[in-house]
């Protein structure tokens, strides 16, 4: 297994190798540059030369390209242009937020959508199912963003019972630690729930048929001949057999849930990745967004390799090679 | 193999029924919008700015005091539309493709598939890039280029499944018969394999429509979709954003959108039942 | 040799009926069914496919899938058989296809350590000695390599024999068995049958055997009840079902075996069809296919009689007393 990971990770430096370039020559391609955020109104000429030499934006494309490369591979990943700091302490301020928003969004997804689709199964036909089945159809075509304001309107305004933005309260430096622990949560419920609401009817759905699937498989009724109570046949034989589409789910659902995450803490005013990315974007500032793109291409490759080795776990009949 | 469905057959589906009338039900609504709209959507006026939905103004009006009613109707001939034409451009791209790497096989079924790969591997969030990058110094033609651009990152499931099909239908007897009568390939490939690639293409379209939709929704939303004034469901909510107890300016815009895409998975979703059934039980 | 039928009866079936609903209406697998297990008997039901004998065998279980309907009467020992709570403790099943009736993500030593975990609290190494002893009496003897291993890495023998080990793990007294060879390669089903008829003797355990492959049944039944559409048509003990077939149908099946050491032909097969469990013919569910119908087979439904002078040996037609075999 150890072996197949390093495999899987090696192939995976080529795509990542793409995607950054893409990057670049995206960037390259708008009009512009981020000279328009560097360069004050009515500057002088020699200022603004200078700026421009400073930082080679008059060079031609492929040395840029040369160098974007070799920066990323400093440990720093380059310095933003803006900011005038290193790419990676920018990344490494704004992951921790991001990760956090991602890894509550899977908790959410994973139990909404096993103990729905769970229930959906054992009740199948009843007013629950069905009703589920359609609030599930209704939140699969919602925008997230637009779930995002509803439930901010919902429960952040009309009932004001869980806060509207950010990731913390302006005040938490101050709050005990249990206090500062209850209030992060808070904060990251509504975020969470936006941007994993939609897959987490996905997940409902396919689990739903996949436990239905199992269950009419001959060795539930051996478990059941053995005397073995419903709740155990449940939970210790249909669950593990049903888990597999899920596990497999969930690893397609990660690069949504990364790009997904970019609109939804626009709406939460989120300090994370997203919003990193979108300011590098509309500042032009290179360095900052391939570092950017760097990092969630990885993300992507581990999340993919995660689920992969999570599905071989599950079945011992699936050999990884 | 799949037939292809026709209008007659979808009556055994009620659900794909009911998308099919959600859409068609839109779609009407966004044709009728200059004929149905009680007042003109880019008509600024600053005197009931903020008012909540009334007898004057059924919807409510916007920061500048335009009637959100008139905007969504009018929205929809911009974001409908817009879905469509993506989806052709995907559809479009991706049977191309796909057929020609089923077809030809070999180093052009290679390349095609590495390609399509690559593309797929691409989160989406470099098809924001993309967009922003081209589209925030361009003002004009922002239609063309966001539904050109979401044509471009969409085709590839489509490629995918137009190459699987056309690889199982190379093989079929009457493409076999074709090759011996020497027809040119262009012609089998156009006549003879591609019709039975279409059924689920369809599926797949009418499914990628509803996502191309929040697709785009999300780049109105982020700025980067039509420009102001001509109003978009995205950019309405957009504009909510700035005074979320304006609630009227979310709500509204937000479900006509679901709306949308529940039509079109529904539809899609009973498409698929449809071709999944055996032939003998197909009206 | 059969044991003495004096012990109380095990098992008890009375007036037992199955019907499961269809498009028209509710059709019945298992019609009026009595019938009596005794203690470390080997009772075979025999048919062909759709005759009943399944069901039967998961009614007891209570095993049916919830839209079916059962009536009767199940008794254990002489009271109603809570089979929900009893299974796995006091009778226990093994079925046909052993390729799909293990679970296939989890271990040999897990599957087999569970009923003792659940019914018997046992744990740790207490509980794999006794997995090893439950795979040595099911015939795996050092079985210490198999524990670990997957049901898809079993040949089919050795699954049987798993799902065998498991359904003896709290020693019960009555053994379900549904076509437990059927799925096996001929090779192996000697192997089974052996075993199951060495459990059989060692432990005391009753088994009700379900088959159509009268060669199995023959080899080691004690008592055979022969059914046809849902009712037992014949009841008695192995030799005299075989050396002295009564019923029609039973003498039809038994002609029409393929005899492995003669050159002669098999017999012609019964002429048409089991009826499908909606479509039950009147009176005699036998009389269309039957060589000795008369007018009144299609009026009266025969019940199950003993014959004069063999008590033992049970018939429902009666049109054959006293007649030749």
């Amino acid at each position: 297994m150890i072996r197949y990971s390093l495999r899987r990770l090696l192939t995976a430096i080529p795509l990542v190798w793409a995607v950054v370039t893409l990057c670049f020559l995206l960037l390259e391609a708008a009009p512009g540059d981020v000279s328009g955020t560097l360069i004050p109104q009515g500057a002088s000429v020699e200022m603004r030369t200078a700026i421009m030499a400073k930082w080679q934006l008059e060079a031609p494309m492929g040395l840029r390209y040369l160098a974007a490369l070799g920066n990323l591979c400093t440990g720093e990943l380059g310095l933003s242009v803006v900011r005038e700091r290193p790419v990676l302490d920018l990344i490494l301020e704004a992951l921790p937020a991001t990760l956090a928003l991602t890894a509550c969004s899977l908790a959410m997804m994973v139990v909404l959508g096993l103990g729905i689709g769970s229930l959906q199964a054992l009740r199948r036909g009843s007013w629950l199912d069905r009703g589920a089945t359609l609030i599930s159809v209704v939140l699969h075509a919602v925008p997230s963003f637009w779930l995002a304001m509803v439930l901010v309107l919902g429960f952040a305004l009309w009932l004001p019972v869980l806060p509207a933005s950010q990731a913390a309260d302006p005040m938490a430096a101050y709050m005990p630690g249990w206090e500062r622990l209850l209030d992060r949560l808070a904060h990251l419920v509504l975020p969470a729930l936006a941007l994993g609401a939609a897959n987490a009817a996905l997940i409902a759905r396919h689990h739903r048929s996949a436990l239905l699937e199992v269950m009419d498989q001959d060795f539930i009724r051996t478990a059941r001949a053995l005397g073995l109570g419903p709740w155990r046949v449940l939970t210790r034989h249909a669950l593990r057999a049903a888990l597999l589409p899920t596990v497999t789910l969930l690893g397609l659902a990660l690069p949504f849930l990364f790009s997904g995450s970019v609109v939804v803490e626009r709406v939460f005013a989120w300090p994370g990745m997203g919003t990193l990315i979108f300011e590098g974007i509309e500042q032009q500032d290179t360095p900052v967004v391939l570092g950017c793109f760097l990092v969630y291409g990885v993300l992507v490759v581990v999340g993919g390799l995660l689920a992969d080795v999570a599905t071989a776990a599950l079945d011992p009949r699936i050999r990884l090679d | 193999m799949a037939l292809p469905p026709t209008l007659h057959s979808l009556r055994r589906q009620p659900l794909a029924l009911l998308g099919l009338g959600l859409v068609l039900g839109l779609g009407l609504l966004a044709i009728a919008a200059p004929w149905l709209a009680p007042h003109d959507p880019l008509q600024v006026q600053l005197g009931p700015a903020h008012s909540p939905p009334g007898a004057r103004f059924l919807l409510g009006t916007d920061a500048v005091g335009r009637d959100c009613l008139s905007r969504l109707l009018y929205g929809g001939r911009v974001s409908l539309p817009l879905g469509l034409l993506a989806v052709a451009v995907a559809a479009g791209l991706g049977t191309t493709l796909g057929a020609l790497a089923g077809f030809f096989g070999g180093w052009v079924d290679k390349g095609i598939t590495w390609f399509t790969d690559l593309f797929l591997a691409l989160p989406r969030l470099v098809l924001l890039l993309a967009v922003l990058a081209v589209a925030s110094q361009v003002h004009h033609g922002r239609f063309l280029l966001v539904a050109l651009v979401l044509g471009l990152t969409g085709w590839m499931p489509v490629a995918r499944i137009v190459r699987s099909q056309v690889l199982s239908v190379q093989a079929r007897p009457w493409v076999l018969a074709a090759r011996g009568l020497g027809l040119p390939p262009s012609r089998i490939l156009l006549r003879h394999v591609l019709p039975w690639a279409l059924p689920p293409v369809m599926v797949h379209a009418s499914l990628l429509v509803g996502t191309t939709i929040l697709a785009e929704a999300a780049l109105s939303f982020l700025g980067l979709g039509v420009p102001q004034p001509t109003p978009t469901w995205g950019n309405m909510i957009a504009e909510g954003m700035r005074r979320l107890d304006s609630w009227w300016l979310t709500v509204f815009p937000g479900l006509a959108i679901t709306a949308a895409v529940v039509g079109f998975n529904l539809l899609g979703d009973g498409l698929r039942d449809l071709l999944a059934q055996p032939r003998e039980n197909r009206p | 040799m059969s044991p003495a039928s004096t012990a109380p009866p095990l098992l008890a079936l009375e007036g037992l009926t199955v019907a499961f609903p269809t498009p028209g209406g509710l059709a019945p697998a298992v019609v009026d069914m009595d019938l009596v297990v005794h203690p470390g008997e080997v009772l075979a039901l025999v048919g062909e496919s759709g005759c009943g004998k399944t069901a039967t065998a998961l009614a007891v279980m209570d095993l049916l899938p919830p839209q079916a309907r059962v009536s009767g009467a199940v008794l254990w020992k002489g009271q109603p058989l809570m089979a929900t709570r009893q299974r796995g403790r006091d009778l226990s099943m093994v079925f046909q296809e052993p390729a799909t009736a293990l679970n296939p993500v989890l271990s040999v030593q897990t599957q087999v350590a569970e009923p003792l975990a659940v019914h018997r609290g046992l744990r740790g190494r207490t509980a794999r000695t006794e997995v090893l002893r439950l795979l040595t009496l099911a015939g795996l003897p050092s079985a210490e390599d198999l524990l670990r291993a997957y049901p898809h890495q079993l040949s089919g023998g050795q699954r049987q024999r798993v799902m065998l080990a498991m359904a003896l793990a709290c020693e019960p007294e009555l053994l379900l068995a549904d076509e437990p060879t059927t799925a096996l390669d001929a090779s192996v089903r000697a192997g089974i049958l052996d075993t199951l008829e060495e459990l059989g003797d060692r432990l005391g355990l009753a088994i009700l055997l379900v088959s159509h492959d009268l060669g199995v049944v023959e080899r080691i039944a004690h008592r055979v009840a022969v059914i046809y559409a849902g009712r037992i048509v014949e009841l008695a003990p192995r030799e005299a079902l075989f050396s002295r077939p009564t019923h029609p149908y039973t003498k039809a099946l038994l002609a029409c075996r393929p005899d492995p050491y003669s050159d002669a032909a098999p017999a012609d097969p019964i002429p048409g069809q089991p009826p499908d469990i909606g479509q039950r013919p009147p009176g005699c569910a036998f009389h269309p296919r039957c060589p000795r119908a008369q007018a009144s087979c299609s009026a009266v439904v025969p019940t199950l009689q003993p014959q004069a002078g063999a008590p033992q040996h049970a018939v429902a037609c009666p049109h054959t007393k006293g007649s030749q075999p």
